[in-house]
């Protein structure tokens, strides 16, 4: 928990307030649905996979025993989300695409080749290496906070983005400026 | 410091601040491991960029979350384990007294001899000659990160993330597969739905082979095969120029691969079952050779008669995709909303009350974002008001695609009633939103999870 506010909307979400369960929803959002659209590849089951994963939150919440374990703990419950629907469906382990906000047409091609390799870079790391990375990209999570929601040792979590970072630079290569 | 041992420890840090001293004095002299590390941040940069943006879909997943939030209560809080009632005083034997007396003396006796040495003055030791100082130890270099095998879980505080409710069942997800098309005009993302739905149908079929389940398998891989060649393949065909090529690729991939995993796992079942899901991957070989050569598949055969209504709402969904004009695409998700309640009646006979909760959800957003929006957009696209009476029927046939529920519930037995509920009340924001009268199932006002900030 990055603050006392947040701490506070957990301890009162735990309590049953919705508006403050809310709040949290605001704040998580946004950086758990990316997460699993990195890991599913697809938009929309990575939206419901969202949707599920905050309910179970919501519904759990007062077991809940310490209020700074929340970031880690929705986590893993969206983890359990993704698991549960990759045990059902094929991953295609691709990240979606992105719709273009601001088309700039002397830079969309360029931009869109390179995005499209990055993105089937993405889509060939190993599961396991893939979700701790973008744990530690999008979320700039510390190695033992990925650690607790991987259920891995901190080394183990290290060794994960380490070698995806190793992967995805060697495929990338050619689209990095020296 | 090497190269070598440097590539470590700027594969696991965020920046050069974050790195020990050694390393950031070798990176000051090193123009290769400088270049390595500004390579990486390019790439973590890149990625972080890659985040899917907002789109009608997230809006409504997260009204869902919100209306669902309403309606669910919390589960009771951890209490404290109720404290021991007192055991029977049982007699003991008088034989017990004496063992336990003499156990006792013996432990004393242990305990003296322990505290005695432990307290006796200690031997005089001849003082060791001096000798040459100890080299200091050196500077503590920077390890790099070893690799273990994973045992014990960092934060073992944080307790087993839950499970309170089983995952969705077919019909479930059908419909939320139904309203993500309904909610998203743009072909890609349709395509990217009814890739799903297949899908789902797919593992639906493999699960009940494995079962033995075989009866209804021929109408399971007809019901894929539609939705692959009337739906992802039309809707691949229908995306934009720029956007086809790497999108009828990636879709090829896809159902290649699903084609030789379930050609695979067929291998492992008894003939005639194998038989039976054989359709599964000529559907998807046949799809992907269209969709690669830029071609529309052939039609599959005519739909079976009568429906079942898990085929009544595919073919609702397909023609939802179909529709170019909001007038269109407001009127058939009326139908599409009629199809998904009928699916909620269903389950709630069934007593799949989460599961016709979960198809009311879906039903809500068919409502708002597959008639509402799209009604919206008609009016404001024709101020002279001539398609009135067009909105005005639609928004009537809205008002009614809740009916099949409606009647049911009056006449439910106590098996069916709570899903019967369930669905309506999930369903209720939708559809006073479609029809602009106030809701008779639900609770209105602003959801938790869309509040501004």
């Amino acid at each position: 928990v990055e603050n006392d506010q947040e701490r506070d909307w957990v301890r009162r979400a735990s309590a049953g307030d919705r508006d403050a369960f809310a709040a949290l929803v605001d704040r998580y959002w946004g950086p758990v649905r990316a997460w699993l659209a990195g890991l599913t590849g697809r938009v929309h089951l990575a939206e419901d996979l969202t949707q599920e994963a905050f309910l179970k939150a919501w519904v759990a919440l007062p077991r809940l025993a310490a209020a700074d374990t929340f970031r880690v703990w929705l986590f893993r419950i969206a983890r359990n989300e993704y698991l549960a629907a990759a045990r059902r469906l094929r991953p295609t382990g691709e990240v979606p695409d992105t719709p273009d906000s601001a088309p700039d047409p002397a830079t969309v091609a360029i931009e869109r080749e390179e995005s499209a390799a990055l993105r089937s870079a993405i889509g060939k790391l190993p599961d396991q290496y893939r979700e701790a990375y973008l744990l530690w990209t999008h979320e700039s999570l510390t190695y033992p906070e990925i650690a607790g929601i991987l259920d891995v040792t901190e080394e183990t979590a290290r060794w994960r983005v380490c070698e995806a970072r190793r992967r995805l630079t060697r495929i990338l290569e050619k689209f990095l400026t020296p | 410091m090497t190269c070598a041992g440097a590539e470590t420890w700027l594969l696991t840090a965020r920046s050069a601040s974050g790195l020990p001293a050694a390393v950031r004095a070798h990176l000051a002299e090193c123009r290769g491991c400088a270049r390595r590390l500004a390579s990486l941040k390019q790439t973590d940069s890149a990625v972080r960029k890659l985040a899917p943006g907002v789109s009608a879909s997230n809006t409504a997943a997260r009204q869902r979350l919100a209306d669902a939030i309403q309606r669910t209560p919390q589960s009771a809080p951890t209490t404290p384990a109720p404290e021991a009632t007192p055991k029977p005083v049982r007699r003991v034997p008088g034989w017990a007294i004496g063992v336990g007396a003499g156990l006792a003396a013996a432990v004393l006796v242990a305990v003296g001899w322990i505290a005695g040495r432990a307290t006796s003055p200690k031997a005089i030791v001849q003082a060791p000659a001096p000798s040459e100082p100890a080299p200091a130890a050196p500077a503590p270099q920077p390890q790099p990160p070893v690799v273990k095998v994973p045992s014990i879980p960092v934060f073992p505080e944080v307790p087993v993330a839950p499970y309170p409710r089983l995952p969705a069942g077919l019909a479930a997800r059908a419909a939320r597969h139904a309203a993500h098309v309904a909610a998203d005009a743009l072909p890609t993302s349709q395509a990217e739905s009814l890739e799903q739905f297949a899908a789902d149908v797919r593992a639906e079929v493999m699960r009940r082979a494995h079962a033995g389940d075989a009866d209804g398998l021929p109408r399971l891989t007809g019901l894929h095969e539609r939705l692959l060649k009337l739906g992802v393949a039309r809707q691949v065909a229908r995306a934009p120029k720029d956007q086809r090529p790497a999108m009828a690729t990636r879709t090829a991939e896809h159902l290649a691969g699903a084609a030789d995993e379930v050609a695979a796992a067929t291998a492992q079942l008894p003939v005639p079952i194998g038989k039976l899901i054989k359709p599964l991957v000529t559907a998807c070989r046949e799809t992907a050779e269209s969709i690669r050569e830029g071609k529309v598949p052939p039609a599959p055969a005519d739909w079976p008669a009568p429906a079942t209504p898990l085929e009544t709402v595919v073919a609702q969904t397909l023609r939802v995709a179909d529709a170019n004009d909001a007038l269109s695409r407001a009127n058939e998700s009326t139908e599409l909303a009629c199809a998904l309640a009928q699916v909620a009646a269903v389950l709630s006979t069934a007593e799949q009350t989460d599961d016709a909760g979960r198809v009311g959800d879906s039903i809500a957003t068919v409502l708002d974002a597959g008639v509402a929006l799209n009604l919206e957009r008609v009016e404001s696209s024709n101020p002279g008001g001539t398609l009135l009476k067009e909105v005005e029927l639609v928004r009537d046939r809205a008002d009614k695609s809740m009916e099949p529920l409606e009647r049911e519930v009056a006449k439910a037995n106590p098996i069916a009633k709570p899903g019967l509920e369930k669905a309506l009340v999930a369903s209720a924001p939708g559809h006073a939103k479609a029809t602009g009268k106030p809701s008779k199932h639900g609770k209105g006002g602003v959801p938790p999870g869309s509040q501004k900030k």
